[in-house]
């Protein structure tokens, strides 16, 4: 039923909960119990009080203090217990997703840092999470409430037993059948249809997001319609089947309600001879009644439970898929140093993939430790891609790069980061600190030293200007900053890290004219003796010759060098 | 998402909601009056039940278990059971109709705002409003509407079942039901003001979670994932602290329900035996209590505060619903106003749809002539983004609309393009008000053309075809090679096949604007509405397009926005129109000679 694979992520992250989840688990079944007791009790408490006041002698002397307290007792006790669960269990679930953020985080990082640029743009990013939110729902939906029927079906089943051993032959087949027999039944049904709902759920939502993007063309260009009502064919599909889902869980919560009733009425009826007998006296049968009648609160819970359950274990299997996926470049190399010089050395390097126009087709290049070289070029030609093989970002599809004497591929990762920066074209700021985003959590880059960088970023007004200096925290995305100085604050951050090859990716649009020379200038100083490699579409001058490539469709020219 | 603190907003979508709700009353009554018909059942059953009881203890005047109860008991349960399945069923068809018909209404919304939508957020997030935030309305119109009423409904039905049996029982029932709401209001009050703020918590921590993970390309590059790794960790546990101080809170209204419950049904128990034992002759009528009376009294007392009950676990589907309808609303509100020769739904709806753009139309085809009279636009937060402009542009004349962002210039381009409506003011189109055109005879007409253009995740032909899917390859050959990409495309293993993304991977910025040119020529579009066309690209691919355009445009009445006062466009245009801060600062013709002068 469970594949192995799935074993290790959510497990683990389960087991420093399993004693909360238990304590929540006794403090419900005591909730349950009491509730039972309080019917059955309050059953029996009238019964033998109606049969006593037949005869006023027993009348007189009937006790009705001990029941009576016994009663009051159980209202408290279903109260309190249910109080204590519901806190218990849901400090257990919060601390279950907690550490299951964790493991998604952690999942997600392994893969960074490629395959997330494509999913933060898509919403599978989202979907991870919801699944994340979703994975409560096995043990608040679908465990706890099992763990109670099955406590509530043993108990009355072992209370009927007592009263008459024939009575719960009588009784037992309808209880179980109601408590065991229709969830199951109702969860083997469902399985199938939730399925294909999932798949098709995902499939909506993805041409949602297709029609969306499209909006203004399918409007203009008369196709809106059209395509409006290919997509709500695939709502009414996912709605109608989560229809027939819905009225299948109403349709078992029914047959559960039908069953316990019949259950009871059983009872009823069979006790009669049993009664008229002598041998079970009628406040026990009454007692026995009302408790069988009593479960289908801890019953009713249950017509979902399996079904929670199944939607949960969908959501495990993505979170395994997630913690086994395969990241697109694995770091196996043993080099711990990191490069000192920055020299590269290309031999026939390219990246490309069939069907699609961009990439890059075989390249050499030799660059010295020092060099400033400008990449030029149209949007599309490849100019990203160069950066990000340089970067590791991505591996080439042929071809070797050798920094500093040692092959990309031969660094450990630790060395290779503190080897290379690379600032991308859509660099991401965090809603934290100044600091925080200069730094990373970095323990050796202190205050001065970022306020160094921001002043070779041309930011140090800038800084001077915030409220809180460095502990300004920044809006989402880098609100409350021009998309100029958002660049500029993680083009700080890279310089930050020290490395003796930096990349920049059109580190200077949406700057003036004066500022641009100005972070030319400081980002040149800065890099000092390393190799400053800059993509940029606009011409870029620094204060030494630099060496210029132009890629063309993929195509990359040779070397030129400025004359100065 | 965090639905605002604004009052005035909240009230809107409560008003919203409420009008979208009325319109599957039929259903939510159905389900209630399934809820209430359960209840009559299970009173049935309980008087049976007691009765039979009743007999074994030797009651004198109890009735006998006739066959007629023991076919008439497993009856009543099945009705129940039956009732219990109506419910859930017709409030499922309810909720089901009413976001059928939200959908619709949004996705109409926002064929409306066209290019507009933008503002109101990122294609994403539009598509959550429509599918997730439309699916949170679910609960609260399946379960919660109709359980307001068999709340309301079952107490009563229950307290006067049991009144002919024994007053005093019906009072305890019926004293304690209206106690309930007073303490939940009071616990509530404290309770939905720490829900709210932990919906916000919630919210912020989802943020960041989601913040850091957009970040993970970078801390990954940065060796600093483990960084991130703690900030996740710290947020989940100070979320979790946090959380739970208010769920204390929180989890005290339905406890006081509970305890309400329980203790209510402890005394009725009590009183019962009470009296059946003689020792309390006060609460019923006649001689002493009789235990069918008693038992039946008894079955009923739990029932009473079910429904309470489950309205109380129910209520945060209520809050849910909210946030909901203010997400939904506020997208509802960025709408312009249908046009006014627009009758009814229906009408709306065959206004949007397809028709061939090659074919006749009343209106004619080819280049038109636009007038502007006098027209102005104010925004919804009360901006005036154009001030009684008027301008007139003849048939296959080429205008450019030039002026500096937010001066205007996208303003006339949406208006032209019917996306928005004039506040003041007239727009004629070949000397008729396009606001009495439909659009099914306008849109065929136009091409459009913007700073990034919308791409579909398909070939480069399916891009280029939107909407004419019988069109022959030689006319998408001709439209590719007017737009001057045909080189570009043969030199593509997979030629016109080669899938593009949806975001145009695959393609340059300037490749990407042809194919955008060729999926207008297709068209054959008498007029051009050009926004920006230009702004993302070099400036070599730039002059190159601007030849492209000038060619393929000759004959076509076209309007192109431009910021850039450096790009070529004056050497073919007609006629510069330049925009101030919403106002028309300088019309000018080209000077015949500057197309020589190059």
């Amino acid at each position: 039923m469970r594949t192995p694979d799935e074993r290790p992520v959510w497990k683990l992250a389960l087991r420093p909960h399993a004693g909360r989840f238990a304590l929540a688990f006794a403090l419900g079944g005591l909730a349950v119990l009491a509730s039972l007791g309080l019917l059955a009790l309050s059953g029996w408490f009238i019964t033998a009080a109606a049969v006593a006041g037949a005869g006023a002698a027993t009348a007189a002397v009937f006790d009705i203090f001990r029941p009576g307290a016994v009663i009051r007792l159980c209202a408290i006790v279903r109260t309190a217990g249910r109080y204590g669960e519901r806190l218990l269990s849901h400090d257990a679930v919060l601390g279950l997703l907690a550490d299951l953020r964790l493991v998604c985080y952690r999942a997600l990082a392994r893969l960074a840092p490629e395959p997330l640029a494509r999913w933060s743009e898509g919403e599978l990013l989202q979907r991870a999470i919801a699944d994340v939110e979703s994975l409560d729902e096995a043990p608040l939906r679908a465990w706890l409430p099992l763990g109670w029927m099955l406590l509530v079906l043993a108990l009355v089943l072992v209370l009927i037993g007592y009263v008459s051993p024939a009575l719960m032959l009588a009784a037992a087949p309808w209880l179980v059948a109601a408590a065991i027999g229709v969830p199951l039944a109702s969860s083997l049904l469902a399985a199938r249809a939730m399925r294909e709902l999932a798949a098709r759920a995902g499939q909506r939502r993805e041409a949602l997001i297709d029609l969306m993007r499209g909006l203004t063309t399918l409007c203009l260009y008369g196709a809106f319609e059209a395509r409006r009502d290919a997509w709500r064919a695939l709502d009414q599909a996912v709605i109608g089947r989560r229809l027939r889902h819905r009225v299948l869980e109403a349709c078992a919560q029914a047959l559960i309600v039908l069953l316990v009733g019949l259950g009871g009425w059983q009872l009823l009826r069979s006790g009669d001879r049993l009664v008229a007998g002598g041998t079970v006296a009628a406040p026990w049968l009454v007692m026995a009644v009302l408790a069988s009648l009593a479960t289908l609160e801890a019953f009713a819970p249950v017509a979902g439970a399996l079904l929670a359950q199944a939607r949960s274990r969908a959501a495990q299997r993505r979170l395994g898929d997630l913690a086994d996926a395969r990241p697109a470049l694995r770091f196996e190399g043993a080099v711990p140093t990191p490069a000192r010089a920055g020299a590269l050395q290309l031999r026939g390097v390219a990246r490309r993939h069939p069907g699609r126009a961009d990439g890059i087709v075989p390249f050499d290049l030799d660059l010295p430790a020092g060099t400033r070289l400008v990449v030029e070029g149209r949007s599309g030609a490849g100019k990203s891609t160069l950066l990000k093989l340089l970067a590791r970002v991505v591996d080439p599809d042929a071809g070797r790069i050798v920094l500093d004497g040692v092959p990309l591929p031969d660094y450990r990762e630790d060395a290779l980061r503190a080897s290379v920066a690379l600032l991308p074209q859509r660099p991401h700021l965090f809603a934290m600190s100044v600091a925080d985003n200069l730094g990373l959590g970095d323990p050796r880059i202190d205050r001065a030293h970022m306020r160094a960088a921001l002043e070779a970023v041309a930011l140090g007004d800038w800084l001077d200007g915030l409220p809180h200096g460095f502990d300004t925290r920044l809006g989402e995305y880098g609100t409350g900053l021009s998309g100029g100085e958002a660049r500029r604050v993680a083009l700080a951050s890279v310089l930050l890290r020290g490395t003796p090859l930096v990349l920049l990716d059109e580190p200077f649009e949406g700057l003036d004219a004066e500022t641009e020379a100005a972070v030319v200038a400081g980002v040149d100083r800065w890099v000092g003796a390393g190799t400053l490699i800059v993509v940029s579409h606009r011409p870029v001058r620094f204060g030494r010759p630099a060496a210029r490539l132009r890629i063309e469709a993929g195509r990359v020219s040779p070397l030129r060098l400025d004359r100065t | 998402m965090v639905t605002g603190t604004d009052p005035a907003a909240e009230a809107a979508a409560r008003r919203w909601l409420g009008t979208r709700t009325r319109t599957v009353d039929g259903w939510t009554g159905l389900a209630a009056a399934a809820g209430l018909a359960a209840t009559l059942a299970w009173i049935g059953f309980a008087a049976l039940l007691a009765a039979v009881a009743a007999h074994w203890t030797g009651q004198p005047d109890a009735r006998p278990s006739t066959p007629v109860a023991l076919v008439l008991a497993p009856l009543l349960l099945l009705a129940r059971s039956l009732s219990l399945a109506l419910r859930d069923w017709a409030g499922c068809r309810a909720s089901l109709r009413l976001r059928a018909a939200v959908r619709d209404e949004l996705l109409d919304a926002l064929a409306r705002l066209g290019p507009l939508r933008a503002a109101a957020g990122s294609d994403g997030a539009l598509a959550t409003v429509v599918v997730e935030q439309v699916d949170a309305l679910d609960g609260y119109v399946a379960r919660y509407r109709p359980q307001c009423v068999v709340a309301l409904g079952v107490p009563l039905l229950i307290v006067l079942a049991v009144l002919p049996q024994s007053w005093l029982a019906a009072l305890i029932l019926a004293a304690t039901a209206p106690l309930i709401p007073l303490f939940m209001l009071l616990v509530g009050q404290g309770a939905a003001a720490a829900n709210r703020r932990q919906a916000e918590a919630l919210a912020t921590l989802g943020g960041r979670f989601l913040d850091l993970v957009r970040g993970l390309p970078a801390l990954r590059l940065a060796g600093r994932t483990e960084w991130g790794a703690a900030a996740v960790r710290d947020g989940a546990q100070g979320y979790r602290r946090s959380s739970l101080r208010v769920l204390r809170l929180a989890f005290l209204s339905s406890t006081v329900l509970e305890l309400f419950a329980s203790l209510a049904i402890a005394m009725v128990a009590l009183y019962l035996g009470l009296a059946l034992l003689g020792r309390f002759p006060a609460g019923h009528y006649g001689g002493p209590m009789q235990l069918d009376a008693a038992l039946f009294v008894l079955l009923l007392a739990p029932e009473f505060f079910a429904p309470l009950r489950q309205l109380g676990a129910d209520y945060h589907l209520r809050a849910q619903a909210l946030a909901a309808a203010t997400a939904i609303a506020d997208l509802l509100r960025r709408v312009p106003p249908p046009p006014p020769v627009v009758h009814g739904a229906s009408a709306d709806r065959s206004e949007l749809a397809p028709t061939n753009p090659g074919g006749s139309s009343a209106i004619g085809s080819g280049p038109a002539a636009i007038e502007f009279d006098q027209v102005s636009l104010r925004h919804g937060d009360g901006r005036l983004a154009l001030d009684r402009i008027s301008f007139r542009v003849a048939a296959g004349e080429r205008v450019l609309l030039r002026g500096a962002s937010g001066a205007g210039k996208s303003s006339v381009l949406a208006l032209l393009a019917g996306f928005l409506a004039p506040t003041e003011g007239c727009i004629r189109i070949d000397g008729r008000d396009l606001a009495r055109l439909p659009r099914s005879a306008w849109w065929p007409r136009l091409a459009w053309l913007e700073q990034r253009p919308e791409w579909f995740a398909a070939s480069m032909a399916d891009n280029v075809r939107v909407g004419l899917d019988d069109a022959d390859p030689a006319r998408l050959w001709r439209a590719l090679t007017d737009a001057g990409l045909a080189a570009d495309v043969e030199a593509l293993p997979d030629g016109v096949q080669t899938r593009i993304d949806a975001d145009g991977g695959g393609l340059s910025g300037g490749q990407l604007q042809r194919l955008a040119l060729a999926r207008a020529l297709l068209r054959d579009a008498g007029v051009w509405l050009l926004d920006e066309p230009l702004a993302q690209l070099d400036p070599d691919t730039a002059a190159e397009l601007q030849q492209t355009l000038d060619a393929a445009s000759r004959g076509r009445t076209l309007l192109i926005a431009s910021h850039d006062r450096t790009q070529a466009t004056d050497a073919w245009v007609d006629r510069i129109v330049t925009l101030a801060a919403g106002r028309i600062v300088e019309d000018r013709p080209v000077a015949r000679s500057a197309p020589e002068s190059r």
